[in-house]
């Protein structure tokens, strides 16, 4: 009797994994083809798209573009230079000095000769208060404004910015992030593009740059990184951004701008309350928060993608750091589920509600979860003796090359649009890191995603520790 | 390949040499029935023509014509693929070339949203303020990306007589009356000022109240 019932939660286990591989399998390569369609159909309008109109043009959007620095003295004069070169005429740079324990604010009044003013502003959104905002004497930083702030965290510093600001739309990015020179006149278009429905958001991909070469905060060659982590982490992104978020915006139901980079609507951030300081996924938060916004009353919008490389970060090259990051991730994840659980499957709310929500539940958040229980099930099988390995290796196999041909197919199609990694040896790299990967970066991630959940059970709320190793060393 | 067209199109723009002249020489004689040849000949046209202006860029506008290169983009502007069309219309519009108008004005309510705004564009680009007559019974979206397009084109036509832009003001189209008023705005035509009032009392639409009240406003200034 025990050997029958085994015998059919062996069948349920197998039917189930299976099931599982195939809808995460299928759903990986219809995102897959919507993206790679819509990439080309992007590339082929954009050759006539003529950027420069904007730069001229009386009618470009205002923004305001909000840096918020931690402890950044390192780098923030370089950083902050090569954000007041950015081609676009009409905007503002709002540096949020985030109660930085270093010389950061010593830095930029000696650097950008800035000096105390009376600027008024609303306090839309609740924050931390403000020692003090500072101007430039010199006429060529005047597109400069520091508020200098008692600490309260990336989500309080940029509602700070988004309070100071005094444009219709605003730029959240990482300060320490290489953006494209045209970076603000490809996220302004966007908010051109329609008459019938309000673009909230515009958000892009983003790149890494470990091993890249830098000079004054400008990329000036792309190399594939040296370290096989970071390198990971390049087809990794490769794969979220070109293969998945380009469907996503296709089918409007992009669920995440990346913190390191995205334009917003800043009236529709400010009625949505701004991003929340209570969770570290906060730029998940806030899109998810605007279009629960939008939709609930009824106000036709949309969220715009740019698949174009414009922003380049630094990935951790270290496992700890890197555990972190994706622990914080999970986290994230979860505080934006659980924030807006009353959306899951809920028509209301549209694609939204059933559709991303539900795939971010089950395919990002869940995935790791149900690899574990597998993992533990198969373990069982294999010290029962009840497991089929013919099924087990077949199995294996087939996830196996899925993985590295997604891999490379996330590798072709950088290939054929943007090819950015010109040199045949990085893509040799790529191509062999691609092979190991599921060996070694997945494991890992699963890993990191669990402990993510554990940190979460415990109560942990804080951002962990981000040493960046900077790209001092790559600079000529 | 640089080397032969070089050789070809310096002297015509240096030495103001005509096409019966280059077509004579032996080098052109060699490769005119080379379709590569002429189509990177009719590439390197359109891009220097892009780079001059004043008398070298009327030599190259003729050569374009006589040579028929003018033809290549032609047929890509009857048959090609959609992208093939937009590029054939930026090519024809910057090299002056009247005879497309009537595949742009076609083009102008293409469903497909890119072929369409570039060929309105192309239009305009051709024809200057003319072009904006096309623009009477306009059924789709003029977006504001348009509009500075639009208002792009007619900056770089410089024509001293603008004319004056109340026909878009009585448009059914919404977003059409909004490019009146933009257009209004940007040549300061202070003589519109009665109607955009009134255009901004009888409207119910927020967004053209708002923008009607804003170039209300500024055209007082003056």
């Amino acid at each position: 009797m025990a050997g029958i019932v085994l015998k059919i939660d062996f069948f349920a286990f197998n039917i189930s994994m299976l099931l599982f591989a195939f809808l995460i399998i299928s759903s990986y390569i219809v995102l897959a083809f919507i993206s790679v369609h819509s990439l080309l159909r992007y590339l082929k309008s954009n050759e006539f798209v003529d950027y420069s109109v904007l730069l001229a043009s009386e009618l470009a959007p205002s923004l305001s573009l909000i840096a918020p620095a931690y402890n950044e003295g390192l780098t923030i004069e370089e950083n902050v230079q090569s954000l007041l070169s950015l081609n676009y005429n009409k905007f503002e740079i709002i540096v949020v000095n985030d109660g930085s324990k270093d010389n950061s604010m010593e830095v930029l009044i000696n650097a950008f000769q800035l000096e105390k003013i009376d600027r008024t502003f609303n306090n839309f959104i609740e924050t931390k208060s403000i020692k003090a905002v500072y101007k430039s004497k010199n006429a060529a930083y005047k597109k400069l404004i520091v508020v200098d702030k008692v600490n309260g965290g990336k989500a309080d510093a940029l509602n700070t910015g988004i309070n100071v600001s005094s444009h219709p739309y605003v730029v959240c990015i990482d300060v320490d992030c290489i953006l494209d020179k045209d970076t603000l006149l490809k996220l302004a278009k966007p908010f051109l593009e329609h008459t019938n429905k309000r673009i909230i958001a515009t958000g892009g991909v983003v790149r890494i740059a470990n091993s890249c070469i830098v000079k004054r905060g400008r990329l000036m060659q792309v190399n594939a990184p040296e370290k096989l982590l970071p390198r990971i982490q390049v087809i990794e992104y490769l794969r979220a951004f070109l293969l998945g978020r380009m469907a996503w915006s296709k089918l409007d139901g992009l669920l995440l701008i990346s913190g390191a980079f995205g334009m917003f609507d800043r009236e529709i951030a400010i009625k949505a309350g701004g991003y929340n300081h209570k969770t570290v996924g906060e730029d998940m938060e806030l899109v998810v928060r605007m279009r629960r916004y939008m939709l609930e009353h009824k106000l036709p919008y949309s969220v715009a993608y740019i698949p174009d490389p414009l922003c380049w970060t630094e990935a951790p090259e270290s496992l700890s750091i890197f555990r972190r990051q994706r622990s914080r991730w999970t986290r994230g994840t979860m505080e934006t589920l659980w924030i807006h659980r009353k959306m899951f499957l809920n028509p209301k709310y549209k694609i939204l509600g059933l559709l991303s929500l539900p795939y971010w539940f089950v395919f990002e958040y869940l995935a790791p979860i149900i690899e574990l229980m597998g993992l533990l099930v198969t373990l069982f099988f294999v010290v029962w003796g009840i497991m089929s390995w013919k099924f087990f290796a077949l199995l294996l196999l087939f996830v196996y090359s899925f993985a590295v041909m997604f891999s490379f197919l996330a590798l072709l199609a950088e290939e054929f649009t943007y090819h950015q990694y010109p040199k045949i040896s990085d893509f040799r790299k790529f191509a062999w890191t691609a092979l190991i990967e599921p060996f070694y970066f997945h494991p890992f991630t699963v890993y990191a995603a669990l402990r993510g959940n554990w940190e979460k059970i415990k109560g942990s709320k804080g951002w962990g520790d981000m040493t960046r190793k900077g790209f001092t060393k790559n600079k000529v | 390949m640089n080397r032969y067209l070089e050789q070809l199109l310096f002297p015509v723009l240096f030495h103001q040499q005509t096409f019966d002249t280059i077509s004579a020489t032996r080098l052109y004689q060699k490769l005119a029935n080379d379709v590569v040849f002429l189509e990177a000949l009719h590439d390197a046209v359109v891009k220097m023509h892009a780079t001059y202006s004043g008398s070298h860029a009327i030599l190259l506008r003729t050569f374009f014509v006589e040579s028929n290169l003018a033809e290549i983009s032609l047929k890509k502007l009857r048959k090609g693929a959609w992208n093939e069309k937009c590029q054939a219309i930026r090519d024809l519009s910057q090299m002056h070339i009247d005879s497309s108008s009537d595949y742009l004005l076609e083009y102008c309510n293409s469903p497909n949203d890119t072929l369409r705004s570039e060929a309105l564009i192309g239009l305009i680009r051709l024809k200057g303020f003319e072009g904006l007559a096309v623009l009477q019974d306009y059924v789709f979206d003029v977006n504001p990306w348009m509009i500075i397009n639009i208002i792009h084109q007619l900056n770089l036509h410089n024509q001293t007589v603008v004319p004056t832009f109340d026909f878009l003001l009585k448009s059914k189209n919404i977003t059409v009356v909004m490019l009146g008023c933009r257009l209004i705005e940007h040549y300061k035509q202070a003589e519109n000022l009665l109607l955009l009032v009134e255009l901004n009392q009888t409207t119910s639409h927020a967004g053209l109240k708002e923008l009607t009240t804003h170039i209300v406003e500024k055209l007082k200034l003056f």
